[in-house]
């Protein structure tokens, strides 16, 4: 991963006003059924805001989980067999199941899964806890506090008379940071990056920014290549994102200038070799250094060094393997799909054995 | 009917719970559309444990616990108990390999003139096997040392009606050659398809019959329609793209010249998780690379005749994306604004025809272009799929032409 990136803005906004407001939370919820038609990506906000990306629903939603209590640090996180568990729950078998993200509660602990019971497109989205106990339970949604913002998809003036659009966004992934919810998107028709930011609580009025990015090879052959993964990180006080794109690059982006309208140049930082599918990927502090922990198809667990970040010069030309940031492979962790940071020291990842079976297990963070 | 309950009775599987053992114990075989599924060989007076369709809701189906003593009844009223609780007592769960599984089904309890109700918070899967066991003994303050009946249940959803399984109907591009950076397949199902194990089921192999290494871009979301009748696979971006490590070390996917084909093994399955049984493959050659965006003003087309409604035919000087040519071209006539009208897009992807719903009237018409109008190498009307920064010159990301117009006479 060795090239530069771009950012560059469009004008388009395809965010609409937010569904629900109440005037009795801080947060703009209201108590109800948001209505997900799916659940896919998953990341917290503050005090317990779950927020659930719902691409069949061209929406996100925020739901108060309620869960603030502080859990158990430390110690193990083991459940396996956990797709078998929730599957069971729901009346279905293992097959019959799919779980699409994972996130932490960074207050609680609790670990919350996105499934979807069924794999047609009738699919019914799911939210599952699980915690250290091995406790797996089906969290309500039908009354639950929740606030949701649709993104209105481009008009398709075609639809009517070709029948109904055949047009969907998969939400790839989505992050909170410092009031704003990070959107990453993926068009099944154009292919563009496409990149919103959202203010939290959700307001009627968007005044959300649809970023466009792009990122270079070599540093001269810009491209507008998706977004697969991204994670908020700090270096010296400043907030950046970590961006893993569709074509590997890794991607360094200031948070500060990310304006709506705004021209941004990002900075690959890393190229992490090929057929490196970027799955999901944490961020931490360890010893006073900042690591990226990136689970991926080919090399497993990689842990790399973002210390040297803000002082690499931009990876402009072909270069061996390992230029750019430095890393090396997490031994021992083989099939992780799903990763989230689990308290300071510790990660809760999912894998998939070589049955099929799914386990979720923390690690001591490398 | 009845050769199936048999086999279903013979089948069930059950656990002992206190002294005595089973007082009553079920098998159902019962379709969700059969009037009453429910039955039981419990003798009269004694708990009763019976899976129904609900009144209210005509093919969902719940559970039922009846015959229960007053003490019990007393005594489940009084009692102010959480699902964990009531699971206990009336545990209903997925038969798998003729073995209930560990979990039991989520949903809600309710008491009402004294029958116990368990709704499930989703329906029952077709095909599938399910056991709702009554264990007297779970009820609070109930005398544990004593005789506790327990009743076992079994029911059988039906599995659904063989349908036609479905099948390809289209893959586009049609044309069987493609430049070499080709970006993107369409795959048209005749039927809603699964969903997150499809990476699994397509390959492409070059003429020599040899698997081409993970050529399509692998997305835990996959790219299917709204109705799961249409997948759209990318062709991976980091070996299409120039300079990239993928394909400094792979090279490009398709190459220049050879005949590749790509399959959709027999093993796809449908919503319902059967295969679709054939396979399907599709041949075609690699021409040239293709970097240059699609330029409107290159196109053929002329005003079709007034008061008829022919057909505006546009001709374009290459193939273009197949969904995004239903959704980018649109005909404004005047001040009337968007025309109605049936779009057809003739196999090859090289025309797009537009009848309009009314005869032409005369005047000046607009052919109004979405920028993002691709073409098959993912160059678009706005932007070439990559931007050479040290060639300005040559390829800028200037847009091009986004409006023609045509005056009926």
């Amino acid at each position: 991963m060795t090239r530069r990136i771009q950012f560059a803005a469009i004008a388009a906004v395809f965010l609409t006003g937010s569904v629900a407001l109440a005037k009795d939370s801080g947060e703009g919820l209201v108590t109800g059924d948001p209505g997900l038609k799916s659940a896919g990506a998953l990341a917290f906000g503050p005090n317990g805001i779950l927020f659930i990306g719902d691409s069949q629903g061209s929406a996100l939603v925020a739901i108060d989980t309620g869960d603030q209590s502080p859990g158990p640090v430390g110690g193990t996180f083991q459940i396996e067999g956990i797709d078998g568990k929730i599957a069971g729950a729901l009346g279905v078998k293992p097959r019959d199941l799919l779980i699409n993200d994972l996130a932490v509660n960074p207050i609680s602990g609790k670990a919350y899964l996105s499934v979807s019971r069924g794999r047609g497109p009738d699919a019914a989205p799911v939210l599952v806890r699980a915690d250290r106990s091995g406790k797996v339970e089906i969290v309500a949604l039908e009354k639950i506090p929740f606030a949701k913002v649709e993104l209105a998809n481009p008009p398709d003036p075609n639809a009517k008379q070709m029948g109904q659009s055949l047009r969907t966004d998969a939400i790839t992934d989505i992050a909170y940071l410092d009031g704003k919810l990070y959107v990453a998107r993926l068009s099944n028709e154009e292919f563009s990056s496409k990149f919103l930011m959202i203010p939290f609580p959700f307001k009627k009025s968007a005044d959300e920014a649809s970023v466009e990015i792009y990122h270079g090879s070599h540093g001269r052959l810009e491209t507008k290549s998706p977004i697969r993964t991204f994670v908020p990180f700090e270096i010296k006080g400043e907030s950046y994102l970590m961006a893993a794109y569709t074509c590997t690059p890794l991607v360094k982006v200031p948070v500060a200038a990310l304006k709506p309208g705004s021209h941004v140049k990002g900075t690959t930082i890393a190229e992490l070799g090929n057929r490196n599918r970027p799955l999901d990927m944490i961020t931490y502090t360890k010893g006073g250094k900042t690591y990226l922990l990136l689970a991926n198809s080919s090399r497993g667990v990689m842990k790399v060094e973002t210390e040297d970040a803000d002082k690499l010069a931009p990876i402009t030309s072909r270069v061996p393997d390992k230029q750019g940031l430095t890393y090396e492979t997490i031994g021992g962790l083989k099939g992780v799909v799903q990763l989230d940071k689990l308290g300071d020291n510790q990660a809760l990842i999912l894998t998939q054995a070589a049955d099929g079976a799914f386990n979720l297990q923390s690690i001591d963070l490398p | 009917m009845l050769n199936a309950q048999k086999r279903s009775c013979q089948n069930i599987r059950y656990r002992p719970i206190g002294r005595r053992s089973i007082v009553g114990l079920v098998a159902i075989l019962a379709a969700l559309s059969g009037t009453h599924p429910g039955a039981s060989i419990a003798r009269g007076g004694e708990p009763k444990v019976v899976f129904v369709v609900d009144r209210d809701k005509p093919g969902r189906v719940v559970v039922e616990l009846s015959g229960l003593d007053r003490d019990s009844v007393d005594r489940l009223k009084s009692a102010d108990l959480d699902f964990d609780a009531w699971r206990r007592i009336l545990r209903v769960t997925l038969v798998s390999d003729d073995t209930p599984v560990d979990s039991a089904i989520v949903g809600g309890y309710t008491l009402v003139k004294d029958v116990v109700r368990f709704t499930p918070r989703y329906p029952l899967a077709q095909g599938s096997s399910y056991r709702a066991v009554f264990h007297a003994e779970a009820i609070p303050g109930a005398n544990r040392s004593g005789e506790t009946p327990t009743v076992a249940v079994d029911y059988r959803v039906a599995s659904r009606d063989p349908k036609p399984r479905p099948r390809v109907v289209a893959v586009y591009p049609s044309n069987d050659l493609v430049p070499e950076n080709l970006l993107k397949l369409y795959v048209h199902f005749s039927a809603p398809m699964s969903q997150g194990r499809i990476y699994k089921h397509v390959k492409l192999i070059d003429d020599a019959g040899k698997r081409i290494d993970s050529p399509f871009l692998e997305l835990g979301e996959e790219l299917w329609n709204g109705d799961g009748t249409r997948l759209t696979l990318l062709f991976d971006p980091g070996r299409i793209k120039r300079g990239l490590r993928p394909r400094e070390e792979d090279g490009p996917i398709l190459v220049e010249g050879k005949t590749y084909t790509f399959i959709i093994d027999a093993n796809t399955d449908d919503q319902y998780g059967e295969p679709i049984a054939v396979e399907f493959r599709k041949t075609f050659k690699a021409g040239p690379p293709d970097g240059d965006q699609p330029d409107p003003a290159r196109w053929i087309f002329k005003a079709p005749k007034f008061a008829t409604r022919e057909a505006l035919a546009i001709e374009f000087s290459e193939p273009l994306d197949r969904s995004l040519l239903e959704r980018c071209l649109r005909i404004e006539g005047g001040s009337r604004g968007g025309v109605a009208g049936l779009i057809e897009i003739p196999s090859g992807e090289k025309r797009w025809m537009f009848y309009p719903a009314e005869p032409w009237r005369r005047g000046e018409y607009t052919i109004r272009i979405e920028g993002k109008l691709e073409d098959l190498a993912g160059n678009s009307v706005d932007r070439p799929f990559e931007i050479d920064r040290e060639e300005p010159e040559d390829d800028t990301a200037t847009a091009k032409t986004k409006m023609l117009k045509f005056i009926v006479k």
